[in-house]
C-alpha cells in the first residue's frame, strides 16, 4: 500500500492561510476555504515546525504540512503564530532561583516568554530528561517548561537543575 | 482559586468610580494576547465584561487602560479554547470570533467557572429575550483547588491543611518519633545501657593518671616497689574489669538493638503496604511501579537504619561528649580551651559538606529507582523485547541508567571520602597544640605526665563522638529524605473516601441509573460526557463502540475505581458516594479480559472473592464455570500452582478460574470486561455457556469487541465519544441501521480480511 493513499501532503504552494479575529482560514488551491483550522505539531518536542496535521473545526484532518520552511514568508508568519498561541511551552533562558522546602520547590526562571515563577512537586518524577541534554519541568499546575540545551544554560542555572538531574 | 481575586488599588478605584457596579467576577489571568506572561484582569460585573491590560499597573504607577470593553448581552456563546499548556476564553461578538483573554493551565480551572458562568448568563439573556422565566445564573463554589498556606505560601499537601513550614520544622523528626512510642520500654532499657556503656567508657582512661603518677613516673617521693608493683596489678585489674563489664553491656545493648530496629522497620513497612492498598488508582496511575517497590523495601530500611542505628550512635556519642568535656575541664580547664580552637573551622566545613551531601544522596537514589523500575519493566516485557529481537536496543538503554547511578554513587561516596580526612586534619590540628603547650608545662614541671597522658586519651574519645555527631546530621539528612518520601505516600489520602454518612446495603437490587455524568481522567478533557443511562435489576447490558468512546470509563465509575467529576450515579437509587466502598465491591463482580491471578494454588484463586468458602464451593464454581475438567486433569488437581500471574495456565483456562471466581463471589452486579476476547473459539464456547450461567439474575454489563457475543444482551448501548449515541436490542438496531449497524459492517469486513489472508 502506498504512503500517499493514507496520508494527504498538501503542497505548500496551494495554501493560503489568514488569520480572521480568533479563528485561522485556510484556502487550498484557491478553491476550497476552511473557516476555522487548528494546526497541529505532530511531534511537538523532536520535530515542531515539521509534519503539522491541519486539521478543520470538526477535527476532519485536511492533510499534512511536511514543512514549516517551505511556506511562503506570510503564510509561514501565520502558521508559526498560530503554533506559537497554541503550544504554550516557555522555553527556559536562565533559572534565578530555586527554593526547596519540605520537597516542595518554588522555581523563578527567565523564560522566552517573560519571568515566572512556578511551583513543582516530586522533583525527580517531574523534570524529565528526555535526552542527555534536554529536560522539561512540569510545575504543579500541569504547566512544562522546556530546557532545550542544558549546555547553552550559564554555570549557575545548570547549578540548579544538577541537583536533580 | 476564588472568582473575586484582590484587586490593584487603582484598578480596584477606577472601577468603583465607573458605573459599572458590583464586581461579581475579577480574576487575572497569566498571559496577555501575544502569549508572554503579564497579568491581565477580567472583570464582569452584572452588565459588562472589561479587561484590563496588566503591565499598566505592575510597578510604574501608570493609570490602568481597559483593552476591552462590552456589554454582556452583546457576548454570544462563550467558550474555552484549549490550547496545549493553556487555553483561551473565546466568544462571538457581532458574528465574528474574538478571544478575550489566553491563560496557562494554572488558570485553567478558574477560567472554566468563568465560561461557565458566562454562558449561563447567555442563556438566560436569550430565555428574558423569549419571555421565558429563568433564575438569575450564580456562580458555583468549588472548593478542590491546590491549596497554598496563606502565611508563606507553601503548596500544601492535598486535602490537608497543615503547613510544614509554618507549623513545625521539627515536624519530620517529631514524626519519626511517633513511631518509636511502641516500643517505649526497649527504648528506656536500651538508654539505660547507653548510659552504662558511656560511664564505664570514661573509668578506664581515668585509670591512666594514678598509673602513671603513682606507679610507673613518680612526681614527688617514690612509693616502695612492693607498693607501686601491687598498685599495678590494681589498676589493671580496674581497668580488665571496666573493659569487661563494657563488653558485656555492648553485647546485651547490641542485641536489644538489632530487635528494635528490625521490628521498627517491621512496622513501618507493613503501615506503608496498608496504606497502599487503600490508594486509589488514580494514585497508581501517576508513579511507576518500580520506585514504589525501592520506597516498600529500601527507604523503610533507610530510615529503620538511622533511626536505630544512628539514634543508638547519636546518644551514646553525645553522652560521652559530654561526659568528656566535663573530665578535660577538670583535669586542666587551660588545656581545655586550646582545644577548642580548631572548632569553629570543623563547624564551617562541616555544614558546607552537609549541604553538599544533602543533594547527592537524593540524587543517588532517585538514580537507583530508576534503574530498577527499568529493570522492573524490562523483566515483565521480556517477551516483547524476544519477540521484536530488541536485547541489544534493552541493553544499551540500560547502560546509561546504571552509568548515571554509578556516576552519582561515585560522586556521592568521593565526596564522602574527601569530607572525612579533612575534618580529621582538622581537628588533629587540636591534638597537637595540646601535645605542644602540654608537653612544656611538664617540662617546667606544672602538669604531671599523668595528667597530660590521661588528657590525651580522653582526647582520642573526645573527637571521635564529635565525629560521631557531625556524621549524625548527614545520617538525619538521609533519613529525612527516606523519611519524606515514605510519608508522602503515607500522606496521599485515598481519593475515593467513603462519606462519613456512608450507607450499607446488605443486598443490592441491581438498578443502576447514571444521572447527567461527567467524567475525565483529566479534569479538562472529559471521557463521559453528560451519560444518562438506566438499567432494570437483572438486566443485561451491552457496551459497544470504538475504543476510547467511554465504555471502559463507564465500568471504572460504576466500580467506583474513580469518582464522577459531575452528575450523580445510582444504585437502587442511592447514589454510589454514599454506599460504604467495602459494600459496594463485595457486590460488584469482575471478569476481565486478562484476569489476574496471584501466586497461589488454583483453588486459593477461586476462592480470593471470599474468604473461608468452603472446597465444596470452590468445586461447585469451577464446575460451573466449565473449569472442573481442566483442574482436576492436572497432576495437582486444585492444589496446582498457577505462577506468577498465572501464567502456569493457558489464557482460556485463566479466563475459567476468573469465572469460577465471580461465581463464588456471587455478585449483584456483574461486569464482563472483554470477557471472551483472548481466548480460542474452542473455550470460548465453554466460556460463554459459563457466562450464560453466571449471569443469571445479576444486573451485567459487558463489553465485548466482538460484537456478535453481545447478541443476548438486554439492551445494546452505542457510545461515541462519551455519549450514548443509539440504544435498543441486537435486532432492533441493527435494522435501524444506525452506528452499530455500521461497527457490524466493519468487523464483517475485518473478519473476511482475516479469513482471506488465513
Amino acid at each position: 500500500m502506498e504512503a500517499s493513499d493514507l496520508v494527504r501532503y498538501l503542497d505548500p504552494k496551494q495554501l493560503r492561510f489568514v488569520t480572521h479575529g480568533a479563528n485561522l482560514r485556510l484556502t487550498v488551491a484557491d478553491e476550497i476555504s476552511y473557516l476555522d483550522v487548528q494546526v497541529i505539531r505532530m511531534f511537538p518536542l523532536s520535530e515542531p515546525e515539521r509534519y503539522l496535521s491541519v486539521r478543520s473545526n470538526d477535527k476532519q484532518e485536511i492533510g499534512l504540512i511536511p514543512r514549516v520552511a517551505d511556506l511562503d514568508t506570510e503564510n509561514r508568519r501565520v502558521v508559526l503564530q498560530e503554533l506559537d498561541r497554541r503550544y504554550l511551552m516557555p522555553v527556559v533562558k536562565r533559572v534565578l532561583d530555586v527554593r526547596e522546602r519540605f520537597g516542595i520547590a518554588e522555581w523563578e526562571v527567565e523564560t522566552n516568554r517573560g519571568r515566572r515563577t512556578f511551583t513543582m512537586r516530586n522533583m525527580h518524577e517531574n523534570i524529565i530528561q528526555i535526552s542527555p541534554a534536554r529536560c522539561l519541568l512540569n510545575d504543579v499546575d500541569g504547566n512544562r517548561y522546556d530546557v532545550p540545551d542544558l549546555r547553552q544554560l550559564d554555570a549557575a542555572s545548570r547549578a540548579y537543575l544538577w541537583r536533580y538531574l | 482559586m476564588t472568582v473575586i481575586e484582590k484587586l490593584p488599588p487603582s484598578l480596584q478605584t477606577l472601577i468603583e468610580n465607573g458605573d459599572a457596579g458590583e464586581v461579581l467576577i475579577a480574576v487575572k489571568t497569566d498571559l496577555s494576547l501575544d502569549g508572554a506572561f503579564n497579568e491581565d484582569w477580567l472583570v464582569i460585573t452584572k452588565d459588562y465584561l472589561q479587561i484590563f491590560r496588566g503591565d499598566d499597573f505592575s510597578s510604574n504607577g501608570r493609570q490602568p487602560t481597559s483593552r476591552f470593553s462590552t456589554l454582556i448581552s452583546q457576548l454570544k456563546s462563550p467558550r474555552i479554547e484549549s490550547l496545549i499548556g493553556g487555553g483561551a476564553l473565546l466568544a462571538t461578538i457581532d458574528g465574528g470570533t474574538i478571544e478575550l483573554v489566553r491563560y496557562s493551565n494554572s488558570k485553567e480551572r478558574v477560567f472554566r467557572r468563568v465560561s461557565k458562568y458566562l454562558n449561563d448568563v447567555a442563556a438566560y439573556h436569550d430565555a428574558l429575550a423569549n419571555g421565558e422565566n429563568k433564575p438569575a445564573p450564580v456562580i458555583d463554589e468549588v472548593t478542590d483547588e491546590p491549596q497554598y498556606c496563606p502565611r508563606c505560601g507553601l503548596l500544601l499537601a492535598e486535602g490537608s491543611s497543615v503547613c510544614p513550614g509554618c507549623m513545625n520544622k521539627f515536624r519530620v523528626v517529631a514524626r519519626l518519633a511517633q513511631y518509636l512510642k511502641p516500643f517505649k520500654k526497649q527504648i528506656a532499657a536500651f538508654s539505660l545501657m547507653l548510659l552504662a556503656t558511656t560511664m564505664v567508657g570514661l573509668v578506664s582512661p581515668y585509670l591512666m593518671r594514678p598509673l602513671m603518677d603513682v606507679v610507673l613516673v613518680p612526681s614527688g617521693e617514690p612509693l616502695p616497689l612492693r607498693e607501686r608493683l601491687f598498685w599495678l596489678a590494681m589498676i589493671v585489674l580496674g581497668m580488665l574489669t571496666t573493659q569487661l563489664a563494657g563488653q558485656i553491656i555492648n553485647i546485651g545493648q547490641g542485641r536489644l538493638a538489632a530487635r528494635l530496629s528490625h521490628q521498627l522497620a517491621h512496622s513501618l513497612r507493613v503501615e506503608l503496604y496498608k496504606h497502599l492498598q487503600r490508594l486509589s488508582l488514580q494514585f497508581f496511575d501517576t508513579r511507576k511501579s518500580g520506585s514504589l517497590m525501592t520506597r516498600l523495601t529500601q527507604d523503610t530500611h533507610e530510615l529503620e537504619s538511622v533511626l536505630s542505628h544512628g539514634s543508638q550512635y547519636f546518644i551514646v556519642n553525645l553522652l560521652t561528649l559530654a561526659g568528656i568535656i566535663v573530665v578535660l575541664i577538670l583535669l586542666d580547664w587551660w588545656l581545655f580551651m586550646l582545644l577548642l580552637i580548631p572548632i569553629p573551622v570543623v563547624v564551617v566545613l562541616t555544614r558546607f559538606f552537609r549541604r553538599r551531601m544533602q543533594r547527592l544522596w537524593p540524587r543517588w537514589w532517585h538514580f537507583r529507582g530508576r534503574m530498577n523500575s527499568a529493570i522492573h519493566d524490562n523483566l515483565s516485557g521480556i517477551r516483547v523485547v524476544k519477540a521484536f529481537a530488541q536485547e541489544s536496543r534493552e541493553i544499551d538503554r540500560f547502560g546509561p541508567l546504571s552509568s548515571d547511578m554509578t556516576e552519582a554513587g561515585i560522586r556521592t561516596e568521593q565526596m564522602w571520602s574527601t569530607v572525612f580526612p579533612i575534618l580529621t586534619f582538622t581537628t588533629a590540628i587540636g591534638a597537637l597544640i595540646v601535645w605542644f603547650v602540654g608537653g612544656r608545662q611538664v617540662l617546667t614541671g606544672t602538669l604531671s605526665l599523668g595528667t597530660l597522658l590521661t588528657f590525651i586519651a580522653f582526647l582520642a574519645m573526645f573527637y571521635v563522638p564529635l565525629q560521631f555527631v557531625n556524621r549524625f546530621s548527614e545520617w538525619l539528612s538521609r533519613a529525612l529524605a527516606a523519611a519524606e518520601r515514605v510519608f508522602e505516600i503515607l500522606d496521599s489520602p485515598p481519593s475515593v473516601a467513603d462519606a462519613a454518612d456512608a450507607v450499607m446495603i446488605p443486598r443490592i437490587e441491581g438498578r443502576v441509573e447514571f444521572w447527567n455524568v461527567t467524567f475525565g481522567y483529566n479534569a479538562s478533557h472529559p471521557v463521559l460526557k453528560k451519560f444518562n443511562l438506566s438499567v432494570e435489576p437483572g438486566e443485561m447490558i451491552g457496551l459497544v463502540g470504538h475504543s476510547g468512546a467511554g465504555k471502559s470509563t463507564t465500568i471504572n465509575l460504576l466500580c467506583r475505581l474513580y469518582d464522577v467529576t459531575e452528575g450523580q450515579i445510582l444504585i437502587d437509587g442511592i447514589d454510589i458516594r454514599k454506599i460504604r466502598q467495602k459494600e459496594l465491591r463485595s457486590q460488584i463482580g469482575l471478569v476481565m479480559q486478562d484476569p489476574f491471578l496471584f501466586n497461589g494454588t488454583i483453588a486459593e484463586n477461586i476462592s480470593y472473592s471470599k474468604a473461608g468458602a468452603t472446597l465444596e464451593e470452590v468445586i461447585e464454581a469451577a464446575k460451573a464455570a466449565n473449569a472442573h475438567d481442566f483442574i482436576t486433569a492436572k497432576p495437582d488437581g486444585y492444589d496446582t500452582v498457577v505462577g506468577e500471574r498465572g501464567n502456569a495456565l493457558s489464557g482460556g483456562e485463566r479466563q475459567r478460574i476468573s469465572v469460577a471466581r465471580a461465581i463464588l463471589h456471587n455478585p449483584r452486579i456483574l461486569i464482563l470486561d472483554e470477557a471472551t476476547s483472548a481466548v480460542d473459539t474452542d473455550s470460548e464456547k465453554q466460556i460463554q455457556e459459563a457466562i450464560t450461567r453466571l449471569i443469571k439474575g445479576r444486573t451485567t454489563f459487558a463489553i465485548a469487541h466482538r460484537l456478535s457475543t453481545l447478541r443476548y444482551a438486554d439492551r445494546l448501548v452505542v457510545i461515541k465519544a462519551g455519549q450514548i449515541e443509539e440504544m435498543g436490542t441486537h435486532d432492533e438496531l441493527l435494522k435501524k441501521k444506525g452506528e452499530f449497524h455500521r461497527l457490524v459492517q466493519i468487523q464483517q469486513e475485518m473478519s473476511s480480511i482475516k479469513a482471506v489472508g488465513g
